[in-house]
């Protein structure tokens, strides 16, 4: 009886938390005659099917597309980038032996506690001064040195087995070695696992490209959906879907890696 | 059918069409076209040389309506006439006089304040429809500025006229990204007498895409897809 309840209980929850993504969906393909200012449940029975928002959004207002594309370019290489510096600055954390290493550790967590909003301005300030404000660079490289990955990473590198290291340190002194061989072939779930975190992450964000961007063209996605200027709710309904498309496909691909790795993080 | 099998046709599909959306998109064509540069005629002081009676040569200082010598091509220059239906260029020829600090002097077949274009590519046509932006509603021009090299533009220009070549090259390493990401999902190799006319279909498409009037215009049209002379130019100018 308590499994039933259970059940349904997790079924209504879940049935809430997808109710706005499938309403965005059906709505999307009969947005002709949907209000998007009074979402309705009966539009998730719609009369038909009306594909007027994804013609308008890919063809005619084809602008959208560089937005889509520059959100994977950002998306892609910070992530790429955030993984490479995350990775050895885990290992530093984790393996080496360095004075003050514990109270740096402290500043990172420190740092990934901070809200957005903090960092916002003095990194404004310092892209105002290196001459980067309104390029990809004023995305791109605030975010490849976000702490969260290397704390991830660092929490696993810490759980992983010793006795390997130990074996592989009788063997060489070399740190690259025994990085390449012997931890990086163990981390692969973690890597996934924090692709996947940062790549969600940065596909969503829209206060660092109001900021730091002035030009429409070198704007993400999710910076123009939400503001929604110059299209209709038809655009923004299909751009919603195109929108969730690669996250669910990246959900799809990693999700046993995501599982691993979030539970070797012991969180 | 796996869950990973799954997503890779969902990524496949997916990006294959917003790729092939965004190759024909009315955005990456206007990426495609020449840049337009304008310049206003503009008044300029000429040094001028009159023979006295007694013989001696006297040297007068006269102004006159002038052009930027490099926007001339041969003895014409490109005039931009905005109507209701558009911004066009006509080819005009004009008679010249004096040279001084990079502009001539036009004696005949100009006004002052008149709007001149010159092509990024030097390929502008007699007629030619330049496109406005649909942001701002202003014509995309970009102005140069500096100094004129080796008779024919600055720097910057020679800048933009590499931005351009660059945006073919880009297509057309799309076109191919996209084939080998179909035939690797599709084909898996196991079909490999397929390869071929896939291939071959994704060449007329890419002829397609360069040559049909839909996508390109055919005054628009460059007359090679890479032109590896301007690119040797664009190189040894861009560092200049």
């Amino acid at each position: 009886m308590e499994k039933v309840i259970k059940k349904v209980i997790l079924s209504v929850l879940a049935i809430l938390f997808l109710l706005p993504v499938l309403l965005t969906v059906v709505c999307s393909f009969s947005a002709g005659n949907v209000d998007t200012d009074a979402f309705r449940l009966e539009h998730l029975f719609p009369s038909g099917l009306d594909f007027t928002g994804y013609y308008d959004l890919l063809i005619e207002h084809s602008y959208v597309l560089r937005n889509f594309w520059n959100s994977v370019f950002y998306a892609g290489a910070i992530t790429c980038f955030n993984i490479l510096v995350s990775v050895p600055a885990a290992y530093a954390f984790s393996q080496a032996r360095f004075r003050g290493k514990e109270l740096l550790f402290f500043f990172y967590i420190v740092l990934t506690m901070m809200p957005l909003q903090v960092t916002l301005l003095p990194n404004y300030v310092g892209l105002r001064d290196m001459k980067l404000l309104d390029t990809p660079f004023a995305i791109i490289l605030p975010a490849v040195f976000t702490p969260f990955s290397v704390f991830l990473m660092t929490q696993y590198m810490r759980g992983m087995e010793q006795s390997f290291v130990e074996a592989a340190l009788l063997e060489t002194r070399s740190v690259i070695k025994i990085a390449g061989m012997v931890i990086l072939p163990q981390l692969r779930a973690c890597v996934f696992a924090v692709f996947v975190f940062v790549f969600a992450e940065h596909w969503n964000m829209v206060e660092q490209p109001d900021i730091y961007l002035r030009q429409e063209s070198l704007k993400p996605l999710s910076s123009l959906l939400a503001i929604g200027e110059g299209l209709t709710a038809a655009e923004v309904l299909a751009g919603s879907v195109i929108f969730m498309v690669p996250i669910v496909i990246l959900y799809l691909y990693f999700h046993d890696s995501l599982e691993i790795g979030l539970e070797s993080m012991k969180l | 059918m796996n869950t990973k099998k799954a997503a890779t046709r969902i990524l496949v599909v997916f990006f294959t069409i917003m790729l092939l959306c965004t190759l024909f998109s009315e955005d990456l064509y206007h990426l495609t076209l020449p840049k337009v540069a304008t310049r206003t005629t503009a008044r300029k002081v000429f040094p001028y040389e009159i023979t006295g009676v007694d013989g001696s040569v006297i040297t007068v200082e006269r102004t006159e309506v002038a052009v930027p010598s490099y926007m001339m091509i041969e003895n014409s220059v490109y005039v931009l006439e905005e109507t209701e239906q558009g911004a066009f260029v006509t080819k005009r020829k004009i008679q010249t006089g004096k040279s001084a600090g990079g502009w001539i002097e036009v004696k005949e077949g100009l006004n002052g304040r008149t709007k001149i274009v010159l092509g990024s590519d030097r390929k502008l046509k007699d007629g030619a429809k330049v496109l406005e932006d649909e942001k701002n509603g202003q014509i995309s021009l970009y102005r140069m500025q500096g100094v004129q090299i080796g008779g024919c533009a600055d720097a910057k220009y020679y800048r933009l006229c590499m931005r351009n070549n660059t945006w073919h090259v880009i297509l057309v390493a799309a076109f191919t990204l996209l084939l080998v990401c179909i035939c690797k999902v599709s084909l898996k190799g196991r079909r490999r007498i397929l390869w071929s006319p896939v291939m071959v279909l994704w060449c007329v498409l890419v002829c397609f895409y360069f040559r049909m009037a839909i996508v390109i215009p055919p005054e628009w049209i460059p007359e090679k897809l890479i032109d590896w002379n301007g690119w040797r130019e664009n190189i040894r100018h861009f560092w200049v």
